[in-house]
């Protein structure tokens, strides 16, 4: 029997024209990689600049080949993965058949059937809840504006005797995802945060994000942090990654080791390696780095990652969009590395 | 440009310190602000930035175009993912609000080939000795890398007549089994991952081809190997492990005086003489000082001189292999064994001499004791 959709889901059905303002806002704001697939797999023509995949896609959603299902499934893999700040938590002790009954029992019920929204508001707010098989997925959403430097619009203009210099910004908008992601036969939730670590924005974030989760029935506290300086240290010293840099903090110091080249980490470097083989990872007590995993050696990634680790506050730092499933790749290998 | 147009420009000295600077394998990339201070401390005097660009027209580096950080304080080499979101991974620098855009730069590429660091080694001696040089070679490897690469020194005992038996071979090499599964364990234990290099003298070189022959032992792995005076069979295939991976590469230290080799195939069965005729494997690098004998290169002075910064044996654990090269490599002609009847004659005497020899002393011994007996009776 069909079942008629809910208001809410007629809500999210959108016209051809909101669509058109969606690929023009948030798909256009991808990296062009992914937009390139987002037409390869819908066999729309691609095109070499921003201009063409605009229209192309516009072409695309006014003969009817690109639809609201397609991009919001596209969205769903891109959009807020990468470019991220992510913390690993313990998993919640909820019972995992609980997990649904608690959120249609909560005051986010109606998020439930929301697949993805499209609204940004100033302040970062609860926006999808998603629970699919062994998945939970929840995302905040702020949008901001920001100021970009424009030196070409800067002028200097005298007035009587003194002269004045004007340093021109052009206003610009950023979209920002926060995520609770919980698979839950992992042994671990993260939290990917794509605000700057400055200030206390994290901890502002990572407040509300407990806050909803509260609300939501699915935990009463905070979750713990897990300490990520085992895999730091671990993945600085033996694996496929490149460690374009290391530190290693004891009690009083610490100890850097960077490679400056472009291609190639400390490894390469054969007097960096021989000082790291020198070094007794025991007597630190936590480590960060920088660490690239290359696409060639990891043959699961869409595209070679750059990750920051920092071991004090169990941080970790993606610096390239990328894909759902590269994010999760990274976390499987920095939990092997935290475990063994 | 050409190598000879760069030398009768820049100098041999020059030119021969980058082409050892790209051999060594120390980085992919060369810096001029530090190679013209290696030059300098060289006493060479040179434009650096001009010998670079002219060696790159010569085809002996590569000249690529990269990015760095704009911020004064920062100056890193970023890549085109910091360029396309406009941020430093390093200082953090958002270019959008600085309105800097990464300034472009050069660097200056060798080969990609990297040189290695020794992780741990393991040294396995001959018969009829206790090798004393194992101690001597432990505490030069122990100086010479200030990182800690420890030596694994395997004594099996004083074997003399048990060279001659297979059953007895095996009997070692399965000792030698037991011991480098342990030291894999330690190893792993203290942070070192990586399989060992060995060095094998003599018969010992016997032991390890019985060990990488062994099939439950096929799970085994190895860096690269130095063999000195072996007795394997210059015909030994060698290529078959490296293919699989059980061996990294092998050094042959062939003694053009070495005098006690050659007899082996007469009398160690399934030997031959590797450390004087080389291995035909061309995986093999086969070196050859005429001056050395069976044991010569673990006289102190020789282990000294191989073990230096800069020395075969140094060059050969450290360098990347592409570039490797020594002027006594040598690459030896086809070997096929002594007829085996010859063989099997030779090592027939060898036993029933050996054996006859043992037989008189034992009569000799008790003539001598029951002569005393008697005497003192009387």
């Amino acid at each position: 029997m069909n079942k008629k959709p809910s208001k809410a889901q007629q809500g999210n059905e959108l016209n051809k024209r909101t669509l058109k303002k969606v690929v023009a806002q948030i798909v256009l704001a991808q990296g062009n990689t992914f937009i390139k697939e987002l037409l390869r797999s819908n066999n729309i023509q691609i095109g070499n600049t921003k201009a063409d995949f605009a229209q192309n896609l516009n072409a695309a959603i006014d003969a009817g080949a690109l639809t609201q299902g397609a991009i919001e499934a596209w969205l769903g893999e891109i959009e807020g993965w990468g470019n991220q700040h992510v913390y690993l938590f313990e998993p919640s002790a909820i019972p995992r058949t609980g997990i649904r009954s608690a959120l249609e029992a909560s005051k986010h019920a109606e998020l439930l059937v929301r697949k993805v929204s499209y609204e940004f508001p100033v302040a970062l707010s609860l926006s999808t809840i998603n629970l699919t098989g062994d998945h939970l997925s929840i995302t905040w959403h702020r949008g901001r504006g920001g100021w970009e430097r424009a030196k070409a619009k800067d002028f200097q203009r005298d007035e009587g005797p003194d002269s004045f210099e004007y340093r021109a910004y052009r206003e610009r908008f950023d979209r920002s995802v926060v995520r609770f992601e919980w698979r839950l036969s992992d042994p671990y939730s993260a939290i990917m945060i794509q605000l700057p670590n400055e200030g206390d924005e994290h901890e502002k974030a990572l407040n509300q994000v407990w806050q909803d989760l509260k609300e939501a029935g699915l935990l009463p506290r905070p979750l713990n942090k897990i300490r990520l300086s085992p895999a730091f240290k671990k993945i600085g010293r033996n694996t496929a990654a490149i460690v374009q840099s290391t530190r290693l903090l004891a009690q009083g110091g610490h100890v850097d080791l960077v490679s400056t080249q472009t291609e190639g980490g400390i490894e390469a470097v054969e007097a960096v390696r021989e000082v790291r083989r020198g070094v007794d990872d025991a007597n630190f007590l936590a480590a960060d780095g920088m660490f690239s995993f290359a696409e060639e050696k990891y043959k699961q990634l869409s595209r070679t990652i750059k990750m920051e680790g920092h071991g004090l506050d169990s941080r970790l730092r993606i610096w390239v969009q990328c894909k759902r499933d590269d994010v999760y790749f990274v976390l499987s290998v920095i939990w092997a590395n935290n475990s063994a | 440009m050409t190598e000879d147009q760069l030398r009768e420009r820049f100098g041999d000295k020059a030119v021969d310190a980058l082409v050892a600077q790209l051999r060594s394998g120390e980085a992919p990339e060369i810096d001029p602000l530090l190679f013209g201070a290696k030059l300098a401390g060289a006493g060479i005097v040179v434009e650096v930035k001009s010998l670079l660009d002219a060696a790159s027209e010569a085809g002996l580096v590569a000249r690529v175009s990269i990015w760095q950080c704009p911020e004064p304080s920062c100056r890193r080499l970023i890549d085109s993912d910091a360029v396309a979101n406009r941020h430093c991974p390093y200082c953090g620098t958002d270019y959008r609000e600085t309105g800097d855009d990464p300034v472009e730069a050069v660097v200056y590429r060798g080969s990609t080939a990297i040189s290695r660091s020794v992780p741990w080694l393991i040294a396995v001696h001959g018969f009829n000795t206790r090798g004393p040089w194992q101690e001597d070679f432990s505490w030069r490897i122990a100086n010479r890398f200030k990182y800690h690469a420890p030596v694994v020194i395997y004594k099996y005992g004083l074997v003399r007549l048990g060279v001659l038996f297979r059953w007895r071979h095996r009997m070692l090499a399965r000792r030698l089994v037991q011991q480098i599964r342990k030291a894999i364990t330690h190893a792993r234990e203290n942070q070192i991952e990586e399989p060992p290099d060995i060095v094998i003298h003599s018969f010992g070189s016997q032991l390890f081809r019985l060990v990488l022959d062994f099939a439950d032992c096929s799970d085994l792995r190895f860096g690269r190997v130095i063999a000195v005076g072996s007795v394997i069979r210059p015909d030994f295939d060698w290529s078959s492990y490296i293919r699989d991976g059980r061996i990294e590469a092998v050094l042959d230290q062939c003694g053009g005086s070495d005098w006690a080799v050659p007899f082996a195939q007469f009398t160690i069965p399934g030997t031959g003489p590797g450390g004087r005729h080389g291995f035909t494997d061309p995986a093999v690098i086969n070196v050859r000082n005429g001056e050395y004998g069976h044991s010569t290169a673990f006289t102190e002075v020789e282990l000294a001189r191989n073990l230096a910064h800069g020395g075969l044996w140094d060059r050969f654990l450290r360098e990347p292999l592409a570039t490797f090269s020594d002027p006594t490599r040598f690459v030896p002609n086809a070997w096929s064994p002594a007829h085996g009847l010859i063989r099997w004659l030779l090592r027939a005497f060898v036993v029933v001499l050996l054996s006859a020899a043992t037989l008189v002393l034992a009569w000799l011994i008790i003539l001598h004791v029951s002569g005393s007996h008697w005497a003192c009776l009387c």
